[in-house]
């Protein structure tokens, strides 16, 4: 069979449509999922910027009425990082509405961001913790503060440590291992369609 | 755009363009649940996209891309689309096959089309229903030469394998 005609037979499914579409269903579908982002990603960041900004205040709160200077540094820090939480979530949102890629350009882009992401939760220790840790608890040792304030500035930092290790175990490295096995499926062919090219070239 | 405008949007696409969204659910998804399951990603993704489309190119090259990337996506997600299967069985169908007469040989096609590897199922795809490689290259992020080779062999593949169909009598 020649190629035309396989395209004649292929076009002969144009006029009579395969599927039949119950409208109504599609639209209750798309009413109710069309919102639906990756909730974890959307946890992960809440979380992180409710505890930077919650731990902030408190701190902020707690020594407005004594000269300790010591104490704003990393409440001012703190407030940065939820800053920087909150413009990678609005860039992460924006990217999920982009439509304007080629397929293999999309996924280079996927495995790029995720590739960012991971690493900035596996030196989450160092850029955050570390440097919020350390100003706060000599301020407060320098302060005696209450048994209640190390309490809950020590749980707020566990508590961010976790909520970013379980975003790395639950969402990222699975998305960024499957993105690169689709990558490999994907261009191992490619590639190897390509080295043919160029050794015919020479 | 509102919300309606963008539902006039999608109801005029999806009547339009149903052909285009069958042909790519029945090349990635074979069972009707998975099939039913793919259209209904397709559709969401294309509902999103409808106040991204800025007319550069034509709707019917924009929804190829959109329902390719998404078929191949959810090709990746399958374990959590498997863990979601009651969900899906369980709900009401969006597709059911259509009471036309069955085509032997467009079933073939499509059975040939299936077997082979993401890229190339995409590539078949597209040629078929007439696009030019530098449609192909921008859709899919390939160079044109590399895709003029594949064309090729897609080409001499398929037609090999219409030889042993019409040899086997069907």
């Amino acid at each position: 069979m020649e190629f035309e005609e396989l395209k004649k037979i292929w076009d002969t499914q144009n006029n009579k449509p395969m599927f039949i579409i119950n409208e109504e269903a599609l639209h209750r579908t798309i009413q109710k999922k069309k919102n639906v982002a990756s909730w974890i990603s959307d946890i992960n960041e809440i979380s992180l910027m409710l505890i930077a900004i919650v731990t902030s205040a408190f701190l902020i709160i707690k020594n407005l009425d004594n000269d300790n200077i010591y104490a704003f540094p990393p409440a001012i820090f703190l407030l940065l990082t939820g800053l920087y939480v909150l413009v990678g979530r609005i860039k992460r949102k924006k990217n999920e509405n982009r439509f304007d890629r080629s397929v293999i350009g999309d996924l280079d882009h996927a495995i790029a961001n995720t590739e960012f992401e991971i690493k900035r939760a596996k030196t989450f220790v160092w850029w955050y913790i570390l440097p919020v840790m350390i100003p706060s608890f000599l301020n407060m040792m320098m302060n005696d503060a209450p048994l209640l304030t190390w309490v809950l500035v020590f749980a707020a930092l566990v508590l961010s440590f976790f909520v970013v290790r379980w975003g790395l175990i639950k969402s990222q490295m699975p998305r960024y291992r499957n993105l690169l096995s689709l990558r490999k499926k994907l261009l191992e062919d490619v590639e190897n369609t390509d080295d043919l090219m160029a050794t015919n070239a020479e | 755009m509102t919300e309606k405008e963008q539902e006039e949007i999608f109801g005029q696409w999806l009547k339009a363009y149903k052909a285009l969204l069958f042909k790519v659910v029945r090349v990635y998804a074979f069972d009707t649940d998975d099939q039913d399951d793919l259209f209904q990603e397709i559709s969401i993704q294309m509902w999103k996209s409808i106040p991204q489309f800025k007319k550069e190119s034509k709707v019917s090259t924009w929804l190829y891309r959109i329902a390719i990337n998404t078929a191949l996506n959810w090709k990746r997600k399958g374990k959590k689309h498997f863990e979601g299967r009651k969900e899906v069985s369980e709900a009401e169908h969006i597709l059911r096959l259509s009471a036309e007469e069955k085509d032997e040989r467009l079933d073939w096609l499509y059975t040939e089309i299936s077997k082979l590897n993401p890229v190339d199922k995409s590539l078949t795809l597209l040629l078929l229903d007439g696009y030019s490689y530098k449609e192909m290259s921008n859709i899919l992020g390939l160079s044109e030469s590399n895709v003029g080779v594949r064309i090729n062999r897609i080409k001499k593949h398929l037609i090999n394998r219409s030889e042993k169909l019409n040899t086997h009598g069907i």
